[in-house]
């Protein structure tokens, strides 16, 4: 089996800053990104990135320049690779390499990111209804438009906001915004018609901007302890002040702790893997320290805040168990 | 090229130019950009609908676009459930509407074991 001293799930921001930041320490790191390219969400926001290593560049820009970083430390970086799994010991299951493999992790970093909620209302069925960071992508990573560009952008926070501008940007025009609560869709086949806070009028796409939630699965699979942060959206990993889980030696950054920026996703990756060097020896406690405290400083509002979880609620509504079920 | 691709943008600039393949899709012959999802691919002429519901029978055209909810799901090269938001392109391709819930026929359930 392939052992590397840390392994990395997720190339988008944090996972190539923190990969970096292993593999300039002297670690044997790989990377491992499901997409034909790394970048994750770097590759579709264009906002300007301010990058560890000084220098601001739009976002695709920044991805670019984080790969060649990772790989000048020769991080071993493989893209449209499917971390499926992992075991204790730190065992990672990847499909898609020359054959199925099985990498051993003396330290595993998950950077797994966020995945867009999906929304209910009448016609969310209808082909043009998708993702806000979906119509991101398919604008700025696919150069296509999903049909007309009349967009609905419908829902709020950071992707509702960039998403006008992103449509305006792509030759699009943005016919209607409002809640998704008001919203109802409809089109023989396709979207033709948007209702949003009562008003109505024709369009082709609309664009769900509902929230992300942290995925987080992988680290649940190694049993990581969780708990539920509405600033955060939704069930996160509880973390130390170095984002090591309750699983030594797991560590867990970006959105996947919980949904934050572009900048403290860089942030974190970059502790997260100064962490797991300290962990291994190869820089000291106290160069850790003033990171973990330099971290603390620039993003107070990344102090994780796990919400108390009543024993006796009950957590999963299918199955009727309750927050102290197995405890 | 189409319109629906973006061939300008202020902020990421030109499309560049790439030797274009060609694939068929429900036996119609499209062309596309080698190495882009095949969803990318039929988005680019016009086709929005990908798939039809086993249940409702509705049509489905993608939603999430990074192989997370199924609503893409094709018949690739005689493969059904492929994932066409992340299935890349290649020059000869066959990609098929699939209806309802994915068959394996027997040939290719053994090509894929």
């Amino acid at each position: 089996m392939i052992e590397f001293d840390v392994v990395v799930v997720g190339g988008g921001p944090a996972g190539l800053s923190a990969a970096i930041a292993a593999a300039r320490n002297g670690l044997r790191t790989a990377l491992f990104d499901e997409n034909p390219v790394a970048g994750g969400a770097l590759r579709y926001r264009l906002e300007p990135v301010s990058l560890p290593n000084g220098g601001t560049l739009p976002g695709p820009s920044a991805a670019r320049a984080l790969v060649d970083d990772a790989l000048r430390h020769r991080v071993q970086i493989a893209t449209g690779a499917v971390a499926w799994g992992a075991f204790s010991g730190f065992v990672v299951g990847v499909t898609g390499l020359d054959a199925h493999r099985e990498i051993r992790a003396k330290r595993l970093i998950l950077a797994t990111g966020s995945t867009d909620l999906a929304a209910a209302f009448p016609g969310s069925d209808l082909p043009g209804v998708l993702t806000g960071s979906a119509l991101l992508r398919l604008l700025h990573v696919h150069r296509v438009w999903p049909g007309g560009r009349r967009v609905a952008i419908v829902g709020a926070g950071d992707l509702a906001e960039e998403m006008a501008k992103a449509v305006h940007d792509a030759g699009g025009e943005v016919v209607a915004r409002g809640a998704i609560e008001t919203l109802a869709v409809s089109g023989n086949g396709v979207v033709e018609r948007v209702n949003v806070d009562g008003v109505e009028c024709p369009a082709d796409v609309v664009a769900i901007c509902a929230g992300r939630r942290p995925d987080i699965s992988m680290a649940l699979a190694l049993e990581a302890q969780a708990g539920y942060s509405s600033a955060f959206g939704g069930f996160t990993v509880m973390r130390s002040e170095s984002l090591e889980t309750s699983v030594t030696g797991l560590y867990v950054c970006g959105s996947a702790g919980g949904i934050g920026s572009i900048a403290s996703s860089l942030a974190e990756g970059t502790l997260a893997g100064l962490a797991a060097t300290a962990s291994l020896e190869k820089i000291s406690d106290s160069t850790l320290q003033q990171e973990i405290d330099a971290f603390a400083g620039a993003f107070p509002d990344r102090v994780q805040q796990i919400e108390a979880i009543e024993p006796d609620w009950t957590q999963h509504l299918v199955e009727s168990v309750t927050a102290g079920a197995g405890k | 090229m189409s319109e629906r691709r973006i061939s300008s943008h202020p902020l990421l600039g030109p499309l560049p130019d790439v030797g274009m393949v060609s694939l068929t899709v429900d036996g119609v012959e499209m062309s596309a950009r080698p190495g882009e999802p095949v969803a990318v691919a039929l988005l680019a002429n016009g086709i929005r609908q990908f798939r039809t519901m086993p249940k409702s029978g509705n049509a489905r055209g993608g939603f999430c676009f990074a192989g997370r909810c199924s609503d893409c799901q094709m018949i690739v090269d005689g493969v059904p459930n492929v994932m066409a938001c992340v299935a890349a392109v290649r020059g000869g391709m066959r990609v098929e509407t699939q209806h309802g819930v994915g068959v394996w026929a027997e040939s290719t359930s053994e090509a894929a074991s």
